[in-house]
């Protein structure tokens, strides 16, 4: 026993490929004592959920688990499906990731909610409805009675979160699994809900088992972190031990790799002023709604100038207007009012000239590797389209010598160019989106998020790519992000944006370091900082501000 | 909810209104003059001028376009679908005669269709292995029998060989209501067997599909039993692409009764249509497409209210 | 050899379906080689032979005609109305679903609404039917009706694959950087919504040849003395309780004409698609 609740020894899994086995973790043994929280960290494939899933064994079928996993005393491993069942929901509770997905569309939340506290308690429906009303009252649901009523597709992703850690409170658990609870959720909203976890955890003493990429958030809450990689434990300390001294290489290297707010003081100098190449003034954006429906306008009385050579970071949460603005810049969107100028050229109209303009001047990368490659299309045939599209050059074997410049160019073999997207990692596509960006030689490049889809250490290489590139060939940048750490990196001026309006803006030091905005501040707030000592620091004044 | 079913019906009439004026065009838009078109016998032969002029007289095509399509219209609306080139009948009385036999046959195979495919598919998901690979097998044979071919060998083997049930006919339910129902029951197994193989292939890949969604694993880490788990969370999710199905299938199937009417010699309102396209009497014949793709619309009606009942994000 | 995939998707029972499909297509070539008889040559003496006579390998009709040979004769006639139906559906449904899912708003209305909706109020069979009174039938009517009420399905399946694919990131890319319309519609989208166009093509064929055979068992396909497979179905019915070969035999080559298509179309899928949801 000594005193843990949760033990596993050598917990190996396997998935069954064909006939054979693919082993997938190995020899991770780490425990959990009542009342902690315990942070199980890794970038995509080290195994982390894996892991987490295999404690109540929900994983899919086809899969198999050796070793021993005792909770409180019992092994999980040896017991069968009808004892798992007993534990699960009770004892430990999971709640998960994309809680669009994690809920079934055609219940409600009361369904959901009845289900789960029925489940383990033979009560009426009428208690079990009363109680649901209580519970989702507890994880700070707005309206409980009403939203009970509602279905998943009905709530923003922050309530479907509430409601799912509802269900995972409804039997108290004394051990409740997060897997990756907020990483679909905007910073703020992840911040509220983080501090429920916390919240919850005080009042019932139970134990957390929190599954995360981002160091920030186990900063925030771990009180021991597992680091995870390849499907082997790396290192397992106390948080701030970890944080101050890694032992494990990659521990030391993740940790680097990860972005800091405050920590840049040599930010980017603005450049010296000359006529912006791209210019906005009391722009306003719409999409067309259907018939008959007025459009929705996702961005208004943006007032905007980038000075040749200069990198403007572009931040807000979800439904800011931030990607909205980068596709107006790029012509994708029509100015529905104000001026959109591009190299001194007012480009409002949108006519056909004007979209030829944009596209000899603005180029875009876009955010998700998996997608924004062509998967018909050799890496070499996609770098070069623009060329042939914007300065119809028809030459194959000019395009083909162009495509291998510019594959050396992202530090990519020059030999990749018959290759195909999908052979390649999402790092590497991602290089290779730069590389199409480059190809017409922009003054402009509009990056819309192309980190966040990475991982830290992938992120952090793309990122240093994109600042020498930036420097060698002098383009200017839009940069839009979400985290602000990243835009502290290489942007010399911030815009933050918010409901389709810009908040503020001003050189990035001064945004950052000493807001004028509350939204603004809120911002810097809530995204969680990789330093245990900050993040207990802040913690405690938000309590006291609760009261 | 009740402006979905609305929404519907209003989409549903608008479509009823294209499908009229698509049949009204279709006998303007051969080209040619439709009387001597449909008097001409395929061969060539000429029509005598008497006989395109009767034609021309019970079709009104002699009037402008617009007031053709206009008394078309009305028509339709007040149930006045003409009268038959070769008796004369009035086309609605024809078809309101043989229109309950064809549904009923129609009802009998889709209820067969459904009761048999849901649990078979769902069987074969959920059990995998060679259930699963005979089900494929069994099913991909089932889609590819056309009914006249298997009815065919039903009649030799249930009606000739074993003298079990008889081979074809009508009896009326008033008159003989045992001979009534086994006079159906060949004919609705024809029907049957390829929307059988339809519902139950669906019905497997839809579970198998929502065997791996996320909330399945979220009803399992609530401690749920695993039939608690399928019932709820994998079959009950399944249905929607099944009753997608069941929808399209009905139409088909209300076409296939012109081959299995025929295999059966079954009085029903697809032989009364096959007979009026053997014999070019073209007001029959449109009444009776009229008639079909009406029906159509409105099944896919009452299955989009089904589907709106079974997913709360399409009901808005 | 063979890319995995595909290894995977080709279980014994598809190649098989894939062997008949292929023995189908020589025979529709090299017809009057393979076949022993003239398939019109009638001989009284010779009626309602049963298959394995001497000569007359799969037995004669009524008229005394050889099966095989009409059946080989019938295949020609079968799949040049399944493959040029098919054909033309494929180009009428693929560009009008392109046409609809890329730009949306009236176009799609016209297309897909107006279009395809009201043509899918009808039974496909329904609609040959009425095409069939309005112009008599011959195999010129079967191609062009069946190709315009086949075309539904690929400009479905086209539609929803284009609206899904346009939301890609690659689609905005090309527009960005400059691609013209017909760029990004013929090489952009469609390579990428083509693999279930390609299953639905295998499937189709398999529809047709179970349209016509339905619609010339009804005496409304092709015009008589021309050998069909459903004719072939309709006459030896009349002599079911006593030779009952000569329904069986055309029955099960149209059983597994179709059956082969539809194996081949599974096999696709498998091959190129396997993330769709479909029941056939």
């Amino acid at each position: 026993m000594s005193g843990s609740l949760l033990q596993l020894e050598q917990v190996e899994v396997s998935f069954r490929s064909g006939k054979s086995w693919k082993q997938v973790t190995y020899d991770v043994s780490f425990d959990i004592a009542p009342g902690e929280t315990v942070a199980l960290v890794g970038e995509s494939g080290s195994g982390k959920s894996v892991t987490a899933m295999s404690i109540l064994d929900l994983l899919p079928a086809g899969t198999r688990r050796s070793g021993r996993i005792l909770f409180a005393g019992e092994d999980l491993v040896a017991a069968d499906e009808s004892r798992l069942r007993q534990i699960r929901g009770s004892d430990v509770a999971v709640i998960f990731q994309e809680p669009m997905t994690a809920l079934n569309p055609v219940y409600t939340i009361g369904d959901h909610l009845l289900e789960a506290i029925r489940s383990h308690a033979d009560v009426p429906k009428e208690v079990a409805r009363t109680r649901a009303v209580e519970l989702l009252r507890q994880v700070h649901m707005p309206d409980p009675e009403t939203k009970i009523d509602h279905y998943p597709h009905q709530l923003s992703g922050g309530q479907r979160q509430r409601a799912m850690i509802a269900m995972a409170m409804s039997c108290e658990p004394k051990l409740l699994i997060a897997d990756e609870p907020t990483t679909a959720l905007d910073v703020t909203v992840q911040a509220e809900i983080l501090d429920l976890i916390v919240e919850l955890q005080r009042r019932t003493g139970m134990a957390v088992l929190i599954i995360t990429h981002d160091m920030g958030v186990v900063a925030d809450v771990a009180d021991r972190v597992v680091v995870m990689r390849e499907g082997r434990v790396v290192e397992s300390q106390p948080v701030r031990s970890l944080f101050n001294t890694p032992e494990a290489d990659y521990t030391r290297e993740l940790l680097e790799a990860v972005p800091r707010l405050g920590s840049h003081a040599d930010v980017a100098a603005p450049p010296p002023p000359g006529e912006p190449v791209l210019s906005l003034q009391d722009v306003a954006i719409e999409y067309a709604g259907a018939w008959r429906k007025a459009g929705f306008r996702a961005a208004e009385g943006i007032d905007l100038d980038i000075a040749p050579g200069e990198i403007i970071g572009l931040v807000g949460e979800s439904g800011s207007g931030k990607s909205t603005i980068g596709r107006a810049a790029m012509g994708l969107l029509p100015v529905a009012a104000g001026r959109l100028t591009v190299g001194g050229r007012d480009v409002s109209a949108g006519g056909r000239t004007d979209l030829h303009h944009i596209r000899r001047h603005v180029s875009m990368v876009f955010q998700d590797p998996a997608s924004s490659l062509n998967p018909r299309r050799t890496i070499g045939q996609s770098i070069t389209d623009p060329l042939l599209w914007t300065q119809g050059v028809r030459s194959r074997a000019e395009r083909r010598r162009r495509a291998a410049e510019l594959l050396d160019m992202v530090r990519l073999p020059g030999a990749w160019v018959d290759r195909y997207p999908h052979e390649l990692s999402g790092g590497q596509r991602q290089r290779i989106g730069i590389a199409r960006a480059l190809a017409t030689k922009p003054a402009l490049m509009v990056a819309d998020e192309p980190t966040s889809a990475l991982d830290v250490s992938v992120q952090a290489s793309v990122l240093e790519l994109f600042t020498q590139l930036q420097q060698e060939l002098g383009f200017s940048s839009l940069f839009i992000s979400h985290d602000l750490s990243v835009v502290e990196s290489l942007a010399s001026r911030v815009v933050v944006l918010r409901q389709g309006h810009i908040v503020e803006q001003g050189p990035t030091l001064e945004v950052l370091r000493s807001p004028r905005e509350d939204y603004t501040r809120a911002l810097i707030a809530a995204a969680p900082v990789p330093d245990p000592d900050v993040q207990a620091e802040r913690r405690a004044r938000r309590a006291e501000l609760v009261g | 909810m009740l402006g979905y079913i609305l929404r519907r019906v209003a989409v549903g009439i608008g479509l009823v209104y294209l499908v009229l004026t698509l049949i009204f065009l279709a006998l303007h838009l051969v080209p040619g003059d439709p009387a001597l078109l449909l008097l001409s016998q395929g061969d060539g032969a000429s029509a005598t001028p008497e006989a395109v002029e009767r034609v021309r007289e019970q079709l009104g095509l002699n009037q402008p376009l617009l007031v053709q399509y206009w008394d078309f219209l009305s028509g339709v609306v007040t149930g006045d679908l003409g009268q038959s080139f070769r008796t004369s009948q009035d086309v609605a009385a024809a078809i309101g005669e043989r229109l309950p036999r064809t549904l009923e046959l129609v009802g009998l195979a889709t209820l067969i269709a459904v009761v048999l495919g849901i649990p078979w598919g769902a069987w074969a998901a959920r059990r995998g292995g060679l259930v699963d690979s005979t089900t494929t097998t069994l099913t991909s044979i089932g889609v590819a029998l056309p009914v006249f071919v298997f009815g065919s060998v039903l009649i030799l083997f249930f009606s000739l060989k074993l003298a079990w049930l008889p081979a074809g006919g009508f009896a009326s339910m008033g008159e003989d209501p045992g001979r009534h129902l086994q006079l159906l029951v060949l004919p609705a197994i024809a029907l049957a067997v390829g929307f059988t193989s339809v519902i139950a292939r669906m019905t497997r890949s839809a579970v198998q599909e929502m065997l791996h969604a996320d909330w399945v694993r979220t009803a399992r880490s609530l401690g749920l039993s695993r039939r608690r788990v399928f019932r709820r969370y994998v079959l009950r999710n399944s249905l929607n692409p099944v009753v997608t199905v069941i929808g399209l299938g009905v139409g088909t199937l209300l076409g296939s009764t012109v081959l299995v009417e025929r295999v059966f010699n079954y009085p029903g309102l697809s032989s009364l249509l096959v007979d009026a396209v053997t014999a070019r009497d073209y007001p029959v014949v449109q009444g009776v497409v009229i008639t079909i793709a009406v029906l159509f619309i409105a099944i896919n009606i009452v299955v989009d209210v089904i589907y709106g009942v079974l997913d709360p994000r399409v009901r808005r | 050899m063979l890319p995995e995939r595909l290894r995977a998707a080709m279980t014994p029972l598809r190649w098989v379906a894939f062997g008949y499909v292929v023995a189908v297509l020589v025979v529709v070539v090299a017809a009057p080689v393979f076949a022993p008889h003239d398939p019109l040559q009638q001989d009284v003496s010779l009626r309602l032979l049963p298959p394995g006579t001497e000569g007359y390998l799969l037995g004669t009709d009524e008229l005394g005609r050889d099966i095989l040979s009409r059946l080989m004769y019938g295949a020609r006639v079968e799949l040049l109305i399944a493959l040029g139906a098919t054909l033309l559906a494929m180009v009428l449904g693929t560009l009008v679903g392109l046409a609809g899912g890329y730009f949306g708003g009236l176009v799609e209305v016209l297309t897909m609404r107006v279009g395809v909706d009201v043509l899918l109020a009808f039974p496909p069979i329904i609609l040959a039917l009425l095409a069939v009174t309005l112009r008599g039938p011959g195999a010129g009517t079967l191609i062009i009706a069946m190709g315009v009420l086949f075309a539904p399905t690929f400009a479905r399946i086209t539609y929803g694959q284009t609206i899904s694919v346009k939301r890609l990131e690659y689609v905005e890319a090309a527009t960005a950087f400059g691609a013209p319309t017909t760029t990004r519609m013929f090489q952009v989208v469609l390579p990428n919504v083509s693999a279930p166009i390609i299953v639905q093509f295998s499937l189709t064929i398999a529809n047709a040849v179970l349209l016509e055979s339905g619609l010339s068992y009804l005496g409304l396909g092709v015009v008589p003395p021309t050998p069909s497979w459903g004719s072939m179905v309709a006459q030896g019915q009349r002599y079911l309780a006593t030779e009952p070969h000569a329904l069986l035999v055309p029955g099960a080559v149209i059983v597994l004409t179709i059956l082969a298509f539809g194996l081949l179309g599974d096999a696709l899928r498998q091959w190129l698609d396997p993330k769709s949801r479909s029941a056939r």
